[in-house]
């Protein structure tokens, strides 16, 4: 299958947005009506950088104040309780920036700005279980969002003092005698060259580099009691302000692949971000994510020649990677396993939820294996995709409970860990468009691989009141191997 | 229900991308023999134990110094032979089992120059082997690849995803996080036919039969008894309950792994604060629960049969921190139940003088007793498996 001219076919026009977007919508597919390739790209890409961002979720609202500092005169008995009460806050914060997210990507203006932010966020991590607070949780979520117009290197300047990235990585307050080789390893596997492309010296190097930083609470603004020197840091953070401390700071000559010079934290990671080793490690996950055969690494050699030919644009390189041939080949079409979140978030879209069971779904997410804001962060390249969506395999078993979750109103028995009860719910509801389509519609709104054949599905729901029948055939389409896949 | 085997294998052989354990699935479609020999269950304390607030070395000042406010005190201890050690009092169903003969403790059980991560202490005891480059399978994967006879789910572990020690080359283990969720499934449609759409389309049914066959397993195992004896009503209870269940009604499984405390809720043993507390709750329920295990097999016939054997990610320091609890340390305990062990408290008393950072010194090595399981419980060669040879340390009787 060619790379087509314009996009005059429906399966053409429907296999582009599938991969760039949360999947297919009438009116979506109609906008792109007969445009050459080219022209339907820069139309999503341009109206995705000009909508609106969200609005600034509640619990990240204001200034973050840390409510389990230590002072010299708090006892061991207390700061075990105030710890207890801010690790259950902030997982309750979490979660509702979860939802938040997830609505986001249901009902705001741009899923393929969305589907960015989900990228990066699956390549670099993020955890709110590390990430100690909702302010620099959402903070991080929102430079992914403001940074996915520009380029990787300009995304990752902001990243290295990024209260919640410092916080993640754990470099807050890292001093010259003792620089953290931890925190330098995940920079590299994570955010630039990737596993097996630097050496211990090297990570040491760049453990040397990001020294002296420290997270602060803004000038005026510092407790008045002493803090307890010998607390756990996340128990003497003020404030979420990095302020450079030259005396932590190690400020000798560093060697970074090969390459010596007195490394800050800055420029440390722009010489990483502008390397040839970087630049292939994101032509390779594009490409993975994006669920792109590209067999012969023709396109990979491409996307990393456009990565140091325009410093690594991110509208670059998905344009070159939408522009390929291999995007369009027989080969990339119905490749990808979608992730649990297009599954979900696509489900959603589809159907034209309007009051989508977020929290269903956000409960969902984690036994489909991706809880988002929990993304992984060690061995270097995030969720893996395709088929470690389905590993363990019951994974499937989960995914078929999609309707369920969408339309119970609660998280489906089985679905949680065994002796976990489940929370209740506002189911979706289906809006009467939807409702009174016949089943053949519905088929095509959800646009399952071919394969599915209506008239059987049709059969199979006779005996089901009419009123019913609608959301009984969603929830078996969902749960169809057909659906799992774009 | 009528399955053409044959078709799908034919369809797998046109289909080589496939990967192996899909094809195997094939032949799980036929009802798989039921599994005779004898049973391993695994349990995982997570987060890394403390054995000295487990076992408590009551004639030791060094231990009472070390710990001025979380040392149990000689006169709450449960008191065991010997009279230099007492039990954690939430311990007390393990004590009961002791005292019936079915259960024991193996302490100062480690390795030289132990990891305190996470990550690696419990890769190591997962893979058995504390070489630089871990096999990605399991001590246990490699003797279900090794022997004859397995099917893909000769190896069972409850939790969200498959750990290391069940992994196996061959895929004979899969991970279930809530048996709920896959029955129902067994009577799935099933793909005999490539589709010609996609590969990646191809595989999610084969998927779909492989997790069909999972599903009649696990229909067979809820129909056992094992609610009617007083399992914790907690994520490690009921999974020993499924395992008890599945025990009782017979199936192609003969290694089970559960785990005990999570990082997310509400507990686990990596116990830097509030230790004390967590014990209470995380001893009683590991208690309970193997008491409820036992009585359940002893009743359905199969206690002879099944051996138990605990591991942690490593111990803790002999030292309290300043926050109620202990920081990572090195050698621990292990603690087994069975109807055919030695039971009883095995090894010396921790050698608390000699600490290395905190950390008790390892006398026994984990592979000892990993070696005593593979000989003269699962009966293949323990060298064959640990890739080395190693003395047996003997639990079983």
């Amino acid at each position: 299958m060619a790379k087509p001219a314009t996009l005059r076919d429906s399966s053409d026009r429907r296999h582009l947005l599938r991969r760039l977007t949360f999947g297919t919508l009438p009116a979506d597919e109609a906008a792109l009506g007969g445009k050459p390739v080219a022209a339907a790209f820069q139309s999503l890409w341009d109206a995705a950088k000009k909508a609106a961002p969200p609005k600034t979720p509640a619990p990240a609202q204001g200034t973050w104040t840390n409510k389990a500092l230590r002072f010299t005169d708090t006892s061991s008995a207390e700061i075990v309780a105030k710890r207890a009460e801010v690790t259950a806050s902030n997982a309750r914060d979490a979660e509702t920036i979860r939802q938040w997210w997830l609505q986001e990507m249901i009902s705001g203006p741009s899923p393929l700005r969305e589907n960015l932010v989900l990228f990066f966020h699956s390549v670099f991590g993020g955890s709110g279980r590390t990430i100690d607070g909702p302010h620099a949780l959402y903070g991080y979520n929102a430079l992914l969002r403001r940074a996915c117009f520009g380029t990787i290197p300009a995304m990752l300047d902001a990243m290295i003092l990024d209260p919640g990235m410092i916080m993640q990585e754990s470099y807050d307050e890292t001093k010259s005698e003792k620089p953290s080789e931890f925190s330098a390893g995940r920079i590299l596997d994570n955010w630039t060259v990737g596993v097996g492309n630097y050496t211990p010296s090297d990570a040491m190097s760049l453990a040397r580099a990001i020294t002296g930083w420290v997270l602060e609470a803004p000038k005026g603004q510092e407790p008045t009691k002493p803090l307890d020197p010998l607390a756990f840091r996340s128990n003497r953070r003020t404030g979420l302000v990095p302020v450079f401390h030259p005396e932590f700071f190690d400020s000798g000559l560093k060697t970074i692949l090969g390459t010596t010079r007195g490394f800050g934290a800055r420029d440390a990671i722009q010489f990483l971000a502008l390397h040839d080793a970087t630049a292939r490690r994101f032509s390779k996950l594009l490409i993975r994510y994006f669920g792109v055969e590209d067999a012969a690494h023709r396109l990979e050699s491409e996307l990393a020649a456009t990565y140091r030919a325009t410093q690594g644009s991110i509208e670059a390189l998905v344009r070159t990677l939408v522009l390929s041939d291999e995007f369009w080949s027989q080969g990339s079409r119905w490749k990808l396993v979608k992730s649990p979140v297009h599954l979900a978030v696509g489900a959603c879209r589809q159907l034209e939820l309007s009051t989508p069971p977020v929290a269903a779904i956000s409960a969902w997410l984690a036994p489909a294996g991706q809880k988002i804001l929990e993304a992984p962060n060690f061995g270097g390249d995030g969720w893996p995709g395709q088929e470690a969506w389905l590993a363990p395999t019951e994974r499937l078993a989960a995914r078929y409970q999609l309707g369920a979750a969408l339309f119970g109103g609660t998280t489906p028995w089985g679905l949680l860990p065994l002796a976990v009860s489940a929370q209740a719910g506002t189911p979706g509801r289906l809006p009467n468009t939807v409702q009174e389509a016949p089943i053949s519609a519905l088929v095509s709104r959800l646009d399952p691989a071919p394969g599915m054949d209506a008239s059987v599905l049709e059969r199979s729901l006779s005996a089901i009141p009419a009123e019913k029948r609608a959301q009984q055939a969603v929830i078996k389409i969902l749960a169809m191997p057909e659906y799992q896949v774009a | 229900m009528s399955i053409n085997r044959r078709q799908i294998l034919k369809w797998s052989a046109l289909a080589p991308a496939l990967p192996q354990f899909l094809v195997n699935s094939a032949f799980a479609l036929d009802e798989a023999p039921a599994y005779e020999g004898n049973i391993l269950v695994v349990v995982r304390l997570k987060g890394g134990n403390d054995g000295l607030n487990a076992v408590v070395p009551i004639q030791n000042d060094l231990y009472f110094k070390g710990r001025p406010s979380i040392a149990i005190k000689k006169q709450d201890t449960l008191a065991l032979k010997g009279g230099d050690l007492g039990l954690n009092p939430a311990l007390a169903d393990f004590q009961w089992l002791m005292d019936q003969g079915l259960a024991g403790i193996v302490q100062n059980v480690g390795y030289a120059n132990s990891s305190r991560s996470h990550t690696r202490g419990t890769e190591i005891f997962e893979v058995g082997t504390t070489a630089d480059q871990a096999p990605m399978q399991g001590w246990l994967g490699r003797y279900l690849d090794q022997v004859p006879g397995t099917t893909s789910l000769s190896g069972v572990e409850f939790g969200e995803e498959l750990g290391r020690t069940l992994a196996s080359g061959t895929r004979r283990s899969r991970s279930i996080t809530n048996p709920h969720l896959l029955l129902g499934m067994e009577n799935a449609p099933v793909a005999d036919r490539p589709s010609r759409v996609s590969a990646t389309l191809d595989q999610l049914r084969m998927v779909q039969n492989d997790l069909s066959d999972t599903s009649r397993q696990l229909l067979k195992a809820s129909k056992g008894t094992g609610s009617s004896f007083g399992y914790p009503d907690t994520t490690f209870g009921q999974s020993l309950r499924w395992t008890g269940d599945m025990i009782e009604k017979g199936g192609p499984t003969r290694l089970y792994y559960v785990t005990l405390g999570s990082f997310d809720t509400p507990y686990s043993f990596d116990t830097h604060t509030d230790e004390l507390a967590i014990h209470k709750v995380l001893y009683s329920e590991f208690g309970k629960g193997l008491r409820a295990f036992s009585e359940h097999l002893r009743k359905s016939g199969h206690l002879q049969r099944v051996q138990l054997l605990t591991f942690s990610d490593f111990g803790r320091q002999i030292f309290e921190n300043r926050e109620g609890g202990t920081d990572h340390g090195d050698a621990g305990l292990m603690f087994l139940m069975g109807g055919k062990m030695r039971a009883g408290l095995h090894g010396d008393l921790p050698d608390i003088a000699s600490a290395n950072d905190g950390g008790l010194p390892a006398k026994v090595d984990f592979r000892q007793v990993y070696a005593d399981v593979l000989t003269n419980w699962l009966k293949v060669d323990s060298q064959k498996i640990l890739g080395e040879r190693v003395d047996n340390y003997s639990v079983i009787a």
